[in-house]
């Protein structure tokens, strides 16, 4: 959980003092990583087994003896859709820079005001 | 009936099949693209009506079989039909309109326009808090990527900037979410919402809520980590704007809208001061702003954060559902179908700066289409913008919220400045050479379509506000609306049928309007008939003017028979709005038709915050009648309201929009303007001080303050008269001056002081009417309004020399015409009253009255005539008739007061006391007696005596001619300067010099100025750095952490 909370506010350090936008999208992805930790977490109840039904679990009993499943499932939601939007992010660096040769966000301010 | 589910499955069907389908040709793949949103919008109309049945139960839609909390529902009532049928019928337009720039992309771009459509219904339907972030998700993803497909620099930077912010929202969301499933066990909505969570101050779950709001406040575009959504609006395709600044933001406010009861007490503050700042921030950093893409875009901002502060407002009090309802969704259509509708305009004629959209006026369809959506923002009536708010108002004033009516009031004159500019610039801008873009016929008509959904949304919210007389008060736009029919045909076809409308005006209005009301009414009515006589002195008018006439006048007369609030402040409305757009009309006058306007709107916002106000001390007030009732409130109200009616008269403070206007409006139009518009503020001093007489501010009666207003205003006034080069302008400020005199009357609260008001008004429109229509005729055959460029016109235009000097001699007050009572009854009344000061001055302005009479028939008609207009003609007889008429009318009343006086004096009766007795024909005050008749013969006679004694004594005298004058073979570089009738009064000029400084003016220039630089520097936040943005995203963080735990 610390190191969750701990990694979003490394990532937002990033995001808001690299000038690179690669690592800006870097430092994003770090806090998104951060938060899903976070979300494990929480659904994580101590001395329990993973949510999948097999010989290992009992049926009935399930509900007492695995985990919460649905943190687990938000978090593959979470996960996906944080990739898809990382490499759209991506994409457009790459487009940028084919325009102008640059990494920098600074020198992207022609909309202003 | 289609179940709801099967929007997200078709959505997701289709955009598989989509590329399956690219092999079978674009045709095929448009087809069942667009066949797809047709569907959507398709069912969500058939939604919509379904919910219009009252108590329709809600559908339900689980999924997998189960109920909730296991499994994800969607919900579809009354207010999700609503938006799903908003939303899918802006997808399939905004389809249709973007149908080229997507298959420029390919298929996948397709594809993904219909995912954001899927997301924008999913926000609308789910009841899943972890179901709404997905669809969040899907839509900021296809909105990031539509908004690069174009592969520009500037998209491709603004949509970068965009994610940045997207993915911090989404980050600060899913932490909310996460911490309230922790809490909660569940992630219903409903779940969640029964819970009550808030109730409890535990801190997690107060972060968790902290952490959600952040999130939709973000993708709500406040103020101040906006800047990427500003960015996004300018560079994106104007299609794909309107998309996002309609759609998507409607989409999402819709959610918030869902969730909005998880949030605390301390949470509808924070929204409200949030949603108002943005308001008014956006709106005043977008002063100095000429790129109209961005424009729109801090507009879209502005509106983002006006329904934010109306949903904090609306939770906040605790007000039954519906009361705010009706505002919310008045306010969100109203921005929702304009501001997608200027976005296409936008986007169709392909024009960054907002001077360059003179270029509409090639397209007059679209530039209709552009004036409306304006107006409908601006929040004119009978756009939805017009109720949503009037009932705002009135709500927030029943409930004492001053600093949000006063903020938000701020927030909207702002807004209509730059509107307003930019619709000057349209209509009277520099006419651009380049030709418009060809229009595609699909584009213009989806624009059409939503400017007709605008109106109809409009009218029919009106509906439901205005139950009582709602055919009184909608007969103006519907008289308007028939004449137009009309336009195209000829000239006289159009007069008169705006003729037979406002005789059946009349007719229809005639059982109601009585005593007073009846009197202004007939002056409204029928001196609008003779205006509209005199109109056809020109053979050309281009469309619209006839309809706008009617509306200006039929709205007048509409006022005088108003009793309710809501139905006087509509007309007022349609009154300015209407004379705003013919003073638009004029070739030189955007500058003086945007000042008008400016602080017409002003001071009917004042006006209806001084309705509001009377909420307070009267909840629910709905009648004049009611103001009657203020109470303690009774200064504040009477000022506020008094502001509006000030503004219309032009007095002295509020007074520097109408010389420009009267001297810049078309010619015939301004004797409308000056003699009938001017009325309108009349008549609104005498509704107040019927219904609240004069309130006591301490020992000081409001009155008296209004009576020196009205002393000051002529005084000045004539004063500025007399140094005007310009004919128009002279008799402009002439006219200021004499609405001051009326004022005065007004203001006096007494018998006489109003018997001379009244009789004022008739005589007023009587004279001015004469003159402006007179000169007129003048400026019509000579092509000049400069008074030192004609001169001896007496023989050229001898019917129009006579017009004015019957005008001035009835304007100068002396015997034997209809001034003389007038003055007479003035200076009774202010006797009587004991204003003897004020008497001084008012008698002082009217002695200088004389020097511009004097100036005005001597510099155009006396003298000698100036070559080049040695041939003119007269006046043509279609502006000559209403003018003999005028005469006439001025003749009866000059030999037979009574006629008038008597039935004037039992209009007053009923509220004060008669002080003016008769004796047969002669009235007889307490200080002196008038017989108009013996009057009239007594002055005809000396008048013909020293006539033949000026014949006699000048004959044998040479004439002179304009040859007789030799230059010695020099040709002065500027020849006014050798004319006596340049510069006529200098010396008094010279003498006067102290009193002649624009003080008003310099200051009103100061406010504008430093508003806007305010604004301009304000902006500068935004450097256009995506990492600074970032950083603003965290400041806001910061705020809305001290605001929700300081509330």
């Amino acid at each position: 959980m610390i190191l969750g909370v701990a990694l979003v506010l490394i990532g937002f350090w990033g995001l808001i003092s690299r000038k690179n936008m690669i690592k800006m999208i870097l430092g994003l992805a770090i806090a998104e990583t951060g938060l899903q930790l976070i979300m494990v977490t929480i659904g994580y109840i101590d001395g329990r087994t993973a949510p999948i039904l097999d010989g290992a679990v009992n049926t009935l009993l399930a509900v007492r003896q695995v985990v919460d499943p649905v943190p687990q499932a938000l978090v593959l939601t979470a996960i996906v859709i944080g990739v898809a939007v990382n490499a759209l992010m991506l994409t457009f660096v790459i487009r940028l820079y084919q325009k102008k040769q640059s990494l920098n966000i600074s020198d992207y301010k022609d909309l202003k005001w | 009936m289609v179940a709801p589910i099967y929007i997200p499955v078709v959505a997701l069907g289709v955009s598989f099949l989509l590329p399956l389908f690219d092999r079978f040709g674009k045709k095929t793949v448009n087809g069942l693209f667009l066949l797809t949103l047709t569907f959507f919008a398709a069912a969500a109309l058939r939604w919509l009506s379904y919910f219009s049945v009252a108590n329709s139960p809600v559908i339900h839609v689980f999924t997998a079989g189960f109920a909730p909390p296991l499994s994800i529902n969607l919900q579809v009532g009354l207010e999700e039909a609503l938006l799903l049928a908003a939303v899918n019928v802006l997808a399939l337009a905004g389809a249709v309109y973007l149908l080229d720039h997507l298959n420029a992309a390919g298929t996948k771009a397709r594809v993904l326009f219909l995912l954001f459509t899927l997301g924008m219904n999913g926000l609308v339907m789910t009841r899943d808090i972890f179901n709404l972030f997905v669809f969040l998700e899907i839509t900021s993803i296809a909105a990031y990527a539509l908004i690069g497909l174009d592969l520009k620099l500037h998209s491709l930077a603004a949509g970068f900037k965009y994610m940045i912010a997207g993915s911090l929202a989404s980050i600060f969301l899913l932490f909310g979410i996460i911490l309230l499933y922790q809490a909660s066990g569940t992630l219903n909505i409903d779940g969640m919402i029964a819970a009550n969570l808030s109730a409890g101050n535990n801190p997690l779950i107060q972060g968790a809520i902290f952490m959600l709001f952040l999130s939709f406040f973000i993708e709500m575009k406040q103020f101040p980590a906006n800047g990427w959504a500003l960015d996004v609006y300018q560079a994106a395709h104007p299609g794909v704007a309107a998309m996002i600044s309609a759609g998507s933001s409607g989409a999402i406010f819709f959610a918030l809208y869902k969730i909005f009861p998880l949030a605390g007490d301390s949470w509808y503050l924070t929204a409200a001061i949030s949603g108002s700042a943005t308001f008014v921030a956006s709106n005043w950093m977008a002063l100095r702003q000429k790129q109209a893409t961005r424009l729109l875009g801090y507009s879209s901002v502005g509106q983002m954060g006006l329904l934010l502060a109306v949903l904090g407002f609306s939770f906040y009090y605790r007000q039954p559902h519906t009361a705010y309802g009706y505002i919310l969704a008045a306010l969100f259509f109203n921005h929702f179908f304009a501001k997608a509708g200027l976005y296409w305009i936008a986007g169709i004629i392909k024009k960054d700066k907002t001077a360059s959209w003179a270029v509409l006026l090639q397209n007059p369809l679209l530039l209709f289409f552009f004036g409306l959506f304006v107006l409908a923002l601006i929040g004119f009536p009978p756009f939805a913008g017009f109720w949503g708010k009037w009932a705002l108002m009135m709500n927030l004033g029943g409930e004492r919220a001053w600093y949000a009516i006063s903020f938000l009031l701020l927030g909207s004159l702002l807004e209509a400045v730059y509107y307003l500019r930019w619709l000057g610039q349209a209509v009277r801008g520099e006419p651009e050479k380049e030709p418009l873009p060809a229009t595609d016929v699909p584009q213009l008509t989806v624009t059409g379509l939503f400017a007709l959904i605008s109106l109809a949304v409009g009218i029919w919210l009106g509906g439901s506000l205005l139950p009582k007389d709602f055919w009184t008060y909608a007969f103006p736009v519907i008289l308007a609306a028939v004449v137009f029919l009309f336009d195209g045909f000829s000239v006289y076809l159009r007069v008169s049928a705006s003729l037979v409308v406002m005789t059946f005006l009349g007719y229809y209005l005639y059982p109601t309007a009585q005593g007073i009301s009846f009197y202004f009414a007939f002056i409204f009515i029928l001196g609008g008939m003779l205006m509209l006589m005199a109109s056809l002195y020109k053979k050309e008018r281009s469309a619209g003017f006839y309809p706008l006439l009617i509306l200006m006048f039929s709205s007048l007369a509409v006022l005088t028979v108003a009793d309710t609030l809501l139905g006087f402040f509509m007309s007022w409305e349609l009154m300015t709005v209407s004379s705003y757009l013919l003073i638009l009309r004029g070739r030189k006058s955007r500058e003086p038709a945007l000042l008008y306007v400016l602080f017409s709107l002003g001071g009917a916002l004042a006006m209806l915050a001084g309705f509001a106000v009377l909420q307070a001390v009267r909840p629910g007030a709905e009648y004049w009648a009611e103001l009657a009732h203020a109470g303690d409130y009774a200064v504040i109200i009477y000022f506020l309201i008094s502001l509006a009616f000030l503004v219309k008269v032009a007095a002295l403070g509020w007074h520097i929009w109408a010389p420009d206007a009267y001297a810049e409006a078309e010619d015939d139009l301004t004797a409308m303007l000056s003699a009938i518009l001017s009325k309108a503020g009349i008549w609104g001093l005498l509704l107040l001080a019927v219904f609240m007489g004069a309130p006591l501010w301490h020992s000081l009666s409001l009155s008296t303050v209004l009576g020196w207003l009205g002393t000051l205003t002529a005084f000045f006034a004539t004063l500025y008269a007399i140094f005007q080069e310009d004919a128009k302008r002279l008799l402009a400020w002439s006219s200021i001056g004499q609405v001051g005199y009326i004022v005065m009357g007004v203001a006096m609260m007494s018998h006489l002081g109003w018997l001379a008001a009244l009789w004022h008004t008739l005589n007023h429109f009587l004279f001015k009417g004469l003159l402006f229509l007179a000169i007129a005729g003048v400026i019509h055959r000579t092509g000049t309004r400069n008074m030192y460029e004609m001169g001896g016109l007496i023989k050229r235009m001898p019917f129009t020399f006579f017009s004015v000097l019957i005008g001035i001699i009835a304007l100068s007050g002396v015997p034997p015409l209809t001034g003389f009572g007038g003055k007479w009854l003035l200076y009774e009344a202010l006797i009587e009253k004991g204003w003897y000061l004020q008497a001084g001055v008012a008698f002082f302005a009217s002695t200088i009255a004389f020097l511009y009479c004097y100036r005005l028939i001597h510099a155009i008609f006396l003298g000698i005539p100036k070559p080049d207009q040695l041939q003119v003609r007269e006046a043509p007889f279609r502006i000559l008739f209403p003018q003999y008429i005028l005469i006439a009318f001025i003749f009866v009343f000059s030999l037979k007061p009574a006629w008038l006086l008597k039935p004037l004096s039992a209009m007053v009766a009923p509220y004060f006391t008669p002080t003016l007795g008769w004796q047969g024909d002669t009235a007889v005050s307490s200080l002196g007696y008038w017989n108009g008749t013996v009057m009239m013969i007594l002055v005809v006679f000396i008048f013909a005596l020293v006539l033949l004694n000026l014949l006699w004594m000048s004959r044998g005298s040479k004439k002179v001619k304009p040859f007789n004058i030799v230059y010695a073979a020099e040709k002065p570089d500027r020849p006014q300067t050798t004319h006596y009738a340049w510069h006529f009064f200098a010396p008094y000029q010279r003498a006067m010099r102290p009193l002649l400084k624009p003080l008003v003016r310099h200051f009103w220039q100061g406010v504008g100025e430093w508003t806007a630089t305010g604004g301009s520097v304000l902006r500068r936040i935004y450097n256009g750095n995506g990492q600074s943005y970032a950083m603003l995203i965290l400041l806001f963080a910061i705020i809305l952490f001290a605001l929700t735990a300081g509330a």
